[in-house]
């Protein structure tokens, strides 16, 4: 038995794997001397040839499956959620959008801050010699005395 | 799509970003889709898988690095569920469906296009699994075979021998009918 082209093996090889047509096969196997063979190939190749393109004509013919139109949506419920953070840093403001909101906040803390961790913080003011004067000139005098009177009883 | 931009994608997608979320599955759905139905025959079965596969990824994804292809890996749990999917319908049935092709066919030059589309994907659906994968991976929804093996976790050896069985095979199975048919 005569020794057969490896060449025309290899082609033979490729036809039988990967289809007729050579864009269907690996990009390294496309070489010109494979190419050549496609072009005027031996009968071997050429009985290969003509059952591997039947066999390819029939799997084009096959339809792309469509999915459902619903399949991203179902999908899609089962994805992570975004985090509250996220949701604000990411609520489609531009960056310097959210400075001066940042401003704010910080400046509101931060009186919070000052004010509750004042000592005068959460008392009423002391009556001085002056406020003494005026409430007596309107004739609040009495009002502390009052209230001692309420808190005694 | 690189590798980097990938990692990116899913890094956003997995901090809740509900476009990056969208362009994954825009982007790999279609194809995850048309390999679980080519595997299974069956389009619920296969959107079943789909889904499968993708509550595995938003699970996997806080621990992905951009080492792996997350195409081929998806791919690959989703092969694995159509692998899980048909040996459960085995064990059910006792045979894997549909088991043959229609006897009863008419030549080739005589079928309409829905016969002939059926006859061929009865004919897919009767190859062995592995054989079948190989089929639709590389000829039905063109992966390269170096990705295809990849996938399917085998050498390129390995997946070109599977090629060339399940091509022999369907060309015995279409020239019986054939034969069939005329005689």
């Amino acid at each position: 038995m005569a020794d057969r082209d490896p060449v025309e093996d290899r082609v033979i090889s490729l036809v039988e794997t990967y289809g007729a047509e050579a864009e269907l096969w690996p990009e390294a196997e496309r070489s010109n001397v494979h190419l050549a063979l496609l072009e005027a190939p031996t009968p071997a190749i050429e009985d290969v040839l003509a059952a591997a393109r039947h066999l390819d004509d029939v799997l084009d013919q096959l339809p792309y499956p469509e999915p459902a139109p619903d399949l991203p949506v179902r999908i899609l419920s089962n994805a992570p959620r975004r985090s509250l953070w996220d949701s604000f840093v990411g609520a489609g403001l531009p960056w310097p959008a959210l400075v001066p909101a940042g401003g704010a906040l910080a400046s509101l803390g931060f009186g919070l801050l000052i004010g509750l961790s004042s000592p005068e913080a959460g008392t009423l003011p002391t009556e001085t010699d002056e406020d003494s004067i005026l409430y007596a000139a309107l004739g609040y005098s009495a009002l502390p005395d009052a209230f001692g009177e309420l808190s005694n009883d | 799509m690189s590798a980097q931009r990938d990692f990116e994608e899913i890094a956003r997608a997995t901090r809740g970003d509900s476009a990056a979320q969208n362009a994954l599955v825009r982007r790999h759905m279609p194809r995850l889709h048309a390999v679980a139905t080519r595997m299974l025959g069956d389009s619920a079965a296969a959107e079943d898988v789909v889904q499968e596969t993708f509550v595995k990824a938003w699970q996997a994804m806080p621990g992905w690095t951009p080492d792996a292809r997350f195409s081929t890996w998806l791919h690959r749990v989703a092969l694995n569920l159509c692998y899980d999917y048909l040996r459960r319908r085995r064990d059910v049935t006792g045979v894997e469906l549909p088991e043959q092709t229609d006897p009863d066919l008419r030549p080739d030059d005589r079928l309409d296009q829905a016969e002939r589309v059926s006859r061929i994907e009865a004919a897919i659906a009767s190859l062995p699994e592995r054989q079948r994968a190989a089929l639709v991976l590389c000829r039905l929804e063109g992966h390269t075979n170096i990705e295809a093996a990849d996938i399917m976790e085998i050498s390129v050896e390995a997946l070109e021998s599977l090629l060339a069985r399940a091509r022999r095979t369907l060309r015995a199975m279409l020239s019986e009918g054939t034969e069939a048919a005329h005689g």
